[in-house]
């Protein structure tokens, strides 16, 4: 199966790959996994006074398709609210990547990374 | 035709039980598969040699998902309570997961340093981990009533286990070529 080139510069090219410190207020940390595949997401925001996410940041043990969905969705989320990004959904991820099908779960899982991620800020503030 | 209805487990003349001794089931493949061989029905007719064939594919089959810990789990569950653990899905455990990717995190360094002996004990530590787990899973389904949450569970843990423990393979494979 032939990957976009959205995927392969994602995948080569990753965004904003790395971590938050978990226990710092201001960061929500979303950890998903896919039993199917075994493939691990570690999605991180990091969250100002006004709800708006000022930088995300992301770890992904798993297949292009997954670490593509995570560096795009990173890049996505900067500058929206919380409650924006949790609105994502991974239709959006696989139609600007031309994900095929099969590989569809995939950016599902990006998409409740970042859920995982706001529910863990939102949880830290009371909300 | 007889038999269709026959479970793996029951192929093979086995309670469905989580514990199973690998090596002899293999043997038991061996004699099973000699005795249904087309090549003893070579004389009999085209009806006979079909059907030993279909009795070939279907020990094969059998014997493909009972030696696999994760799919003899995935296959016992659905047998005793038709819960279906195959579909893609994604789950939500933070502590074991976060575990998962310090593992995955782990194995890259290693990789990277390309330290043959290193691998080697990393993977001797997640085969313990995942003995650990069939162990346990063992236990749960030897529990009554089936502790169904539970049992997911266990099978979603060792999937990732496995995931690493091919990753490892696949590292050691690198290496070593
Ligand atoms: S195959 Fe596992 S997330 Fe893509």
């Amino acid at each position: 199966m032939a990957y976009s080139e959205k995927v392969i510069d994602h995948y080569e090219n990753p965004r904003n790959v790395g971590s938050f410190e978990k226990a710092d207020n201001s960061v929500g940390t979303g950890m998903v996994g896919a039993p199917a595949c075994g493939d691990v997401m570690k999605l991180q925001i990091k969250v100002n006074e006004q709800g708006i996410i000022e930088d995300a940041k992301f770890k992904t043990y798993g297949c292009g398709s997954a670490i593509a969905s995570s560096s795009l969705i990173t890049e996505w989320v900067k500058g929206k609210t919380i409650d924006e990004a949790q609105s994502i959904k991974n239709t959006q991820i696989a139609e600007e990547l031309a994900l095929p099908p099969v590989k569809i779960h995939c950016s599902v899982l990006a998409e409740d990374a970042i859920k995982a991620a706001v529910k863990d800020y939102k949880d830290k503030h009371g909300q | 035709m007889t038999k269709a209805q026959q479970n793996y487990f029951e192929i093979f003349g086995l309670e469905p039980n989580f514990s199973i001794d690998v090596p002899k089931l293999s043997s038991k493949l061996r004699a099973l598969l000699n005795s249904v061989h087309p090549d003893r029905f070579a004389s009999s007719g085209s009806q006979q040699q079909m059907l030993s064939m279909q009795k070939t594919t279907q020990l094969n089959d059998a014997f493909a998902v009972l030696k696999n810990p994760v799919k003899r789990a995935q296959y016992l569950l659905h047998l005793k309570t038709g819960i279906d653990t195959s579909k893609e899905h994604t789950v939500n455990d933070p502590e074991f997961l976060m575990q998962q990717l310090e593992l995955r995190e782990e194995l890259e360094d290693i990789s990277a340093s390309s330290d043959i002996s290193q691998l080697n004990q990393f993977a001797d530590k997640i085969s313990e981990l995942e003995e650990v787990q069939e162990q346990q899973m063992a236990e749960l389904f030897l529990q009554k009533p089936l502790d169904t949450d539970e049992l997911q569970k266990a099978i979603y843990k060792l999937q990732f286990l496995h995931k690493t423990l091919s990753d490892i393979e696949q590292a050691e494979d690198k290496l070593l070529s």
